[in-house]
C-alpha cells in the first residue's frame, strides 16, 4: 500500500473571516499561507506537513476537492496506469498547481468528488519538533486538534433506480486505491446494498468514509483528539464560541470513536474524533452493521439515527 | 460586560410568526428573536421545531423559508440553495434571517425546494 493518509482537504466557506476564526480560534489550527486569490491554508499542530486544510471563498458551502499523500513519487505514475486502466480519466497536474505540493494526479471518484494524489509537500514540522519533544506545545488554541483524521463524503444512492455510488466508489478505493473495507453499513433484501462503508489505508479504522444520499456532498471532515476529556473540553470550546453542535458528544457504533459533530460558520460539518478506536489491518474480519440496528452504529448511545445524520451536509 | 448584556435584555426582540403550507393543521407558531441572533437560534432555545433545522451556517439549505412580510438583514446563504431570483422574491434560509421588526415566514418543504 503506498496511498499513506489524507492530506489536505479543500473546503468553501461563505464569509472568509468568521470561517478563519473557527477553525482557529475553535478548532485550533495554525493559519500559514495566504494565496492571492484569497484561499486560506492552516495546518495543525501535531502535522509536519505545511498544511491540511484550505479554506476557499464561495457563494456556497461544500467540498472542492479531497487530496491523498502518497509515500513515493513513482507512486504516481503507477496509479496515473490503474486509475485509467480502470476506465476513470485522469490528469497529472504540474509541480505548484497545488501550492507547496509536488507533481500530482487529478481525477474525479465515482461518487463524483474531485481528488487529487500527490507525493510531496512543503515540510514545516510539527509544533514539537523532533529532538527530545515534548507531548504537546503551549499556546493551543480552542480544540487544539492533533491532525485531519479522515473525511466522510455523501455519494448518489437510489437503490430503485440502480444508483449506488457508494459501492461503486467503494470498489475504486479498493481495487485501485488499494484501500482496505474496515466497516459497513448493508440495507435492502438480504443486506444487497452497502449503504455505507468505511476504508483505511493504515492501520486507522478509516481514513475515509462514504453514505449513501440523494445528491454527493461532503459529510464532515474530522480532526484527531487523544480521548474523552479532550472531546468534552472541544465541546465547551464550542458552547463558548456558540458553534452549532449537530451531535453532543458520544461515541459511534462503527469505528468505536468519541465523537462530536458541529458545523463551521458556513455549515461544513466538522468532526471531533477521540480515541484510535482499534486496530486496522488489511486482514481484520470486515465488521457489518444492519439496517434495523444503523441507529447503534452510528450513535452508540442513542441507538437512535438523528435526522440531521442523512439530510445535512453541503 | 454588563449585566443586561450579559443577559441579552436590552437588545431588541421581535415577534417571530411560522407559517407551514402542510399539513394544513399545522397551525401558525409563534416565538420572540432578538434582533442579534437569527430565526433558528431562538426557536430552538426554546425547543421549538416549526422550521427544519440543520448546519444553522447558510450551507445545508434545509431552514429554507419565505418570508411572508416584515424586515430583517441577512447574513451570506448559500447560492445552491436561494438562487438571486429566489432571494429577490423573499426566500432565504431561516438560520441566516436576524429580524428587524415583527416577521411572519412559511416554511418552504423539501419538495419544492
Amino acid at each position: 500500500m503506498s496511498v499513506m493518509r489524507l492530506g489536505h482537504i479543500n473546503v468553501r466557506v461563505l464569509d472568509m473571516e468568521e470561517a478563519v476564526n473557527h477553525y482557529v480560534n475553535v478548532n485550533g489550527m495554525i493559519q500559514v499561507h495566504e494565496d492571492p486569490v484569497g484561499n486560506v491554508y492552516l495546518k495543525c499542530w501535531d502535522e509536519w506537513d505545511k498544511y491540511s486544510v484550505i479554506l476557499s471563498p464561495s457563494d456556497q458551502a461544500g467540498m472542492n476537492h479531497i487530496a491523498y499523500k502518497v509515500k513515493d513519487d513513482s507512486d504516481l505514475d503507477s496509479y496515473k496506469q490503474r486509475i485509467a486502466d480502470y476506465g476513470i480519466e485522469v490528469e497529472e497536474v504540474p509541480a505548484g498547481t497545488l501550492e507547496f505540493v509536488g507533481r500530482a494526479l487529478r481525477f474525479t471518484l465515482p461518487s463524483e468528488h474531485e481528488m487529487y494524489l500527490y507525493a510531496e509537500k512543503e515540510y514545516v514540522g510539527t509544533a514539537v519538533g523532533t529532538t527530545n519533544p515534548d507531548p504537546w506545545p503551549d499556546g493551543l488554541k480552542g480544540a487544539g486538534v492533533h491532525w485531519v483524521d479522515h473525511a466522510l463524503l455523501m455519494c448518489p444512492f437510489n437503490p430503485e433506480e440502480g444508483i449506488n455510488k457508494v459501492a461503486e466508489v467503494t470498489t475504486f478505493m479498493s481495487e485501485v486505491l488499494d484501500f482496505y473495507l474496515v466497516e459497513q453499513v448493508v440495507v435492502g433484501p438480504d443486506g444487497a446494498f452497502q449503504l455505507a462503508t468505511w476504508m483505511s489505508c493504515s492501520n486507522t479504522p478509516h481514513d475515509i468514509a462514504f453514505v449513501g444520499g440523494p445528491i454527493s456532498g461532503l459529510h464532515h471532515l474530522a480532526y484527531f483528539l487523544d480521548d474523552w476529556n479532550d472531546v468534552l473540553k472541544a465541546a465547551d470550546v464550542m458552547s463558548k464560541n456558540r458553534v452549532k453542535i449537530d451531535v453532543t458528544p458520544q461515541r459511534h457504533g462503527i469505528t468505536r470513536g468519541y465523537t462530536i459533530y458541529y458545523f463551521d460558520p458556513s455549515g461544513n460539518r466538522n468532526e471531533t474524533f477521540g480515541g484510535l478506536g482499534y486496530l486496522a489491518q488489511p486482514d481484520r474480519p470486515v465488521t457489518t452493521w444492519t439496517e434495523d440496528e444503523l441507529g447503534a452504529g452510528i450513535f452508540y448511545h442513542t441507538r437512535e439515527l438523528v435526522e440531521s445524520f442523512t439530510t445535512v451536509y453541503t | 460586560m454588563s449585566l443586561n448584556s450579559f443577559l441579552g435584555m436590552g437588545i431588541p426582540r421581535h415577534p417571530v410568526m411560522v407559517l407551514q403550507p402542510d399539513p394544513p393543521g399545522n397551525g401558525p407558531n409563534k416565538f420572540d428573536c432578538r434582533q442579534d441572533q437569527h430565526l433558528l437560534v431562538a426557536m430552538k432555545s426554546i425547543g421549538g421545531n416549526y422550521i427544519p433545522s440543520g448546519c444553522h451556517g447558510g450551507g445545508c439549505g434545509v431552514c429554507k423559508v419565505r418570508v411572508v412580510s416584515g424586515n430583517y438583514e441577512k447574513l451570506p446563504m448559500s447560492r445552491k440553495h436561494v438562487s438571486e431570483d429566489e432571494e429577490q422574491l423573499g426566500y432565504a434560509l431561516a438560520c441566516r434571517v436576524l429580524p428587524r421588526s415583527p416577521i411572519t415566514v412559511e416554511v418552504v418543504p423539501k419538495k419544492r425546494q
